[in-house]
């Protein structure tokens, strides 16, 4: 038998086989050797089942003693269509992109030989079915520039595990974005991109349109990554309970002067309190146990009660460790930790202080901790190292089990880790990107296919150290004594320290409903106007300086209710109205996208020659 | 870490100091007491008082040395209607707001988790902001019921 290919097929296999002398052969054995056979096409295979907008290649024998060409169709319409699926001249049958009605369809290949001869096959079309599933480690990671971070990727439910690696969107990444081998060794390029932040993508080679992706964000010596989202509580789906705008980093504990360290992400990034204070129940590999202890003259072991402005509270003892974020390492400095029970809690002063619940487990913080870098370098200072005590103290001796408010001298308060790095100890800088109107699920944000990325922000150490803390053009406010803007004016009405920024407070709470009238939510304690509001607020800082802020305030049940997932709002505004005169604009998170925000550490030269003893904003 | 100093000379002091909170206790109250509370504050916050007189209230001003200041409002009947508070502590509230404390404890012990802002209480019985950052805290509560007619909240500052 003799085999002629007559198709131009690319991908192969339509035959036609013609019918040569074998056939002939048969025939002229039979004695009717003048007739011509009639040309037969079968088609293979005969019937088959294939996904939704998956390929299937047909074969048609044609066995002829002419030369013919075949047509293909599809129940009958030539070339198919898109509802029943196209096959091509070559017999290569694509399936629709979803099931038809009915879901059983003929293909037919036609000769153009005399009386058209045809063979079809019967196609049932089925809903497509995805195994491979892909994850990727670790997920939204960060690294330093010019290091490297070997990713892994699990595929399960096909035999093909093999994947193919990009970097924002790039296969097999670039020089800016960082480079990734065929075994998911990451190779950060030695300067950080902007944004920093880049999408890593593992690709199912089995099944193409599978693939998992993450972020990771390359820092250099003095900046660590920020993370906006709901925090260890995730998106309880209430906007009573859910922490929207939450703001994260990534601290290492130390014991002092040890490289017994422990990783701790997920701690809340608050420009509103002072020092490190972790959970108890998350330091395992640096164990409260083994940190340094804090003790007055007589052995005693310090206690603090941290007041928090929801009237929440946090007990635990002062303890010493080494605090390291990105390249910069704090030795030996107090930070509280929080939980740890070995003295209760003295109820007729620290529990009445705080009268709202103990911040004291992971579900009642919604963090492993907070990290407190405000202006101060003690998050109580001369206050609590004389010898007067005031209502609502917080520091603690308990000798004989008993709980008594105590002096502490300054050097044994919870401080503010950053003022105790070798260098870029005097303050911090807040970036964040801009986010849409309507908010963002989190940062970094990316899709499974690494797209629509929203990069991480940066918590850069230092004001004017380095090349990228430069102060530029930045208005730098003076913080009066009460650490706020000696003056906010909105609408001439005169606030005086009626104001501050802080990335602990979760949206803009301008708490003055009777001079707004902007309306309240009906379910819960945010503003809901009727049409977006932008607030033109005047700032002053106890330098002088001044400055206009513009706060957007949207409605926060239609933020809620059209993305319901989303954590990060620009345009969260606050609170509910009591009645009283509450004369405050309290910047929070929504403030911060977009900016980058300086907050300077009191005691240290502030920059452009401002006086600025009691610490500074700067933005 | 350094060592604190002198504390054994510190011990009569807070031993001192605590006999007086104890002592106290009974006459905690303000929110909602006689005027003549005030005075147990002012023992309690060991701050200077000043008086002022305003059209349809007295206000007693209580500084104490850590710059905090607690302004309790008393109303022509001789009661405290409001009080509030600014400084570098969130004063003890259970002290300040006397037999008002449980709407406070009832409604800050309800939440669940760290939400990230203040807390605000509105309800017919009692109203209640707390705000601020550390070392510069603020608040205020008053007792609708018990507020002067010809007054409103914005008094209370």
């Amino acid at each position: 038998m003799r085999r002629k290919n007559v198709s131009a097929a690319t991908r192969a296999s339509l035959l036609v086989v013609m019918a040569g002398g074998m056939f002939l052969a048969s025939c002229g054995s039979g004695g009717t050797g003048n007739n011509i056979p009639l040309p037969v096409i079968t088609l293979s295979p005969a019937s088959a089942s294939v996904a939704a907008g998956a390929p299937l290649q047909f074969t048609a024998t044609v066995v002829s003693s002419y030369s013919t060409t075949i047509t293909w169709s599809v129940n009958n319409i030539l070339g198919g269509n898109s509802t029943l699926g196209t096959v091509s001249s070559s017999g290569l049958y694509t399936a629709p992109a979803s099931v038809p009605n009915p879901a059983t369809v003929t293909v037919k290949a036609v000769s153009s030989a005399e009386t058209n001869p045809s063979g079809s096959a019967i196609v049932t079309i089925t809903a497509p079915v995805v195994n491979a599933v892909v994850a990727v480690a670790p997920t939204d990671s960060s690294t330093p520039a010019g290091t490297t971070v070997q990713f892994a990727a699990t595929v399960t439910g096909t035999a093909n595990t093999a994947v193919t690696w990009s970097v924002n969107g790039v296969a097999g990444g670039n020089s800016t974005v960082g480079t990734i081998s065929a075994k998911g060794l990451y190779t950060a390029p030695t300067t950080a991109p902007s944004p920093p932040t880049v999408a890593v993508t593992a690709t199912s080679q089995a099944e193409t349109s599978q693939s998992a992706s993450t972020t990771l964000t390359l820092t250099t010596s003095n900046t660590a990554p920020l993370y906006v989202n709901f925090g260890l509580n995730g998106n309880t789906g209430n906007p009573n309970t859910a922490s929207y705008n939450g703001l994260f980093t990534t601290v290492t504990v130390c014991l002092p002067g040890t490289a017994d360290c422990q990783i701790i992400p997920d701690i809340l990034v608050d420009t509103g309190t002072v020092g490190l204070r972790v959970l108890n129940s998350v330091l395992t590999t640096a164990p409260a146990t083994e940190l340094g202890t804090v003790r007055d003259s007589a052995g005693n072991q310090v206690q603090e009660c941290t007041q928090f402005r929801d009237t929440s509270y946090a007990w635990g003892p002062v303890l010493v460790a080494d605090v390291v974020i990105a390249g910069e390492k704090a030795p030996s400095v107090p930070i509280q930790v929080i939980g740890d029970t070995t003295f209760t809690v003295p109820i007729t002063s620290c529990l009445s202080l705080g009268s709202g619940p103990s911040l004291d487990t992971v579900a009642a913080l919604g963090a492993n901790g907070i990290l407190g870098i405000g202006t101060s370098i003690q998050d109580c200072g001369l206050n609590c190292a004389g010898g007067q005590t005031f209502s609502g103290y917080p520091y603690y001796i308990c000798p004989n089990d008993v709980c008594q408010v105590a002096p502490v001298p300054l050097v044994q308060q919870v401080a503010n880790p950053v003022a105790f790095f070798a260098t870029d100890n005097n303050g911090v800088e807040i970036i964040l990107p801009s986010i849409s109107s309507a908010g963002a699920p989190s940062l970094p944000y990316t899709n499974a296919a690494g797209t629509s990325l929203v990069p991480a922000g940066l918590l850069v150490f230092g004001i004017g150290t380095q090349s990228n803390n430069a102060l530029g053009s930045a208005t730098v406010y003076a913080t009066d004594s009460n650490g706020n803007f000696s003056n906010v004016v909105y609408d001439e009405f005169s606030f005086p320290s009626g104001g501050f920024v802080d990335t602990g407070l979760n949206a803009l709470y301008v708490l003055d409903p009777h001079t707004l009238g902007i309306l309240d939510c009906a379910d819960n304690p945010y503003y809901c106007p009727e049409t977006p509001l932008s607030l033109s607020l005047t700032t002053y800082g106890a330098n002088g300086a001044s400055g206009t802020v513009t706060l957007n305030i949207a409605n926060a049940d239609t933020l809620f209710g059209t993305n319901p997932g989303f954590a990060a709002f620009n345009n969260l505004g606050g609170a509910r109205g009591t009645g009283l005169s509450t004369d405050y604009f309290d910047l929070g998170l929504p403030f911060f996208f977009g900016r980058s925000v300086f907050v300077g550490i009191a005691g240290t030269t502030a920059p452009k020659n401002v006086s600025a003893p009691n610490g500074y904003f700067a933005f | 870490m350094e060592e604190s100093h002198g504390w054994k000379s510190m011990r009569t002091f807070w031993g001192v100091l605590l006999i007086l909170v104890l002592g106290a206790a009974p006459g905690w109250a303000a929110l909602g007491e006689p005027e003549s509370s005030v005075s147990a504050d002012r023992q309690f916050l060991r701050g200077q008082i000043r008086e002022e007189v305003h059209p349809g209230y007295r206000l007693h001003q209580i500084t104490d040395a850590s710059g905090g200041v607690v302004r309790e409002y008393v109303s022509p009947a001789g009661k405290v209607f409001a009080v509030s508070w600014q400084g570098p502590f969130v004063p003890n509230l259970q002290q300040l707001l006397g037999s008002y404390f449980p709407y406070l404890q009832q409604y800050a012990q309800a939440q669940t988790g760290r939400r990230g802002g203040p807390l605000l209480i509105q309800n017919e019985n009692f109203v209640f902001t707390s705000g601020g950052h550390m070392r510069g805290y603020h608040g205020r509560a008053y007792v609708p019921s018990l507020l002067p007619t010809n007054l409103t909240p914005e008094v209370v500052q």
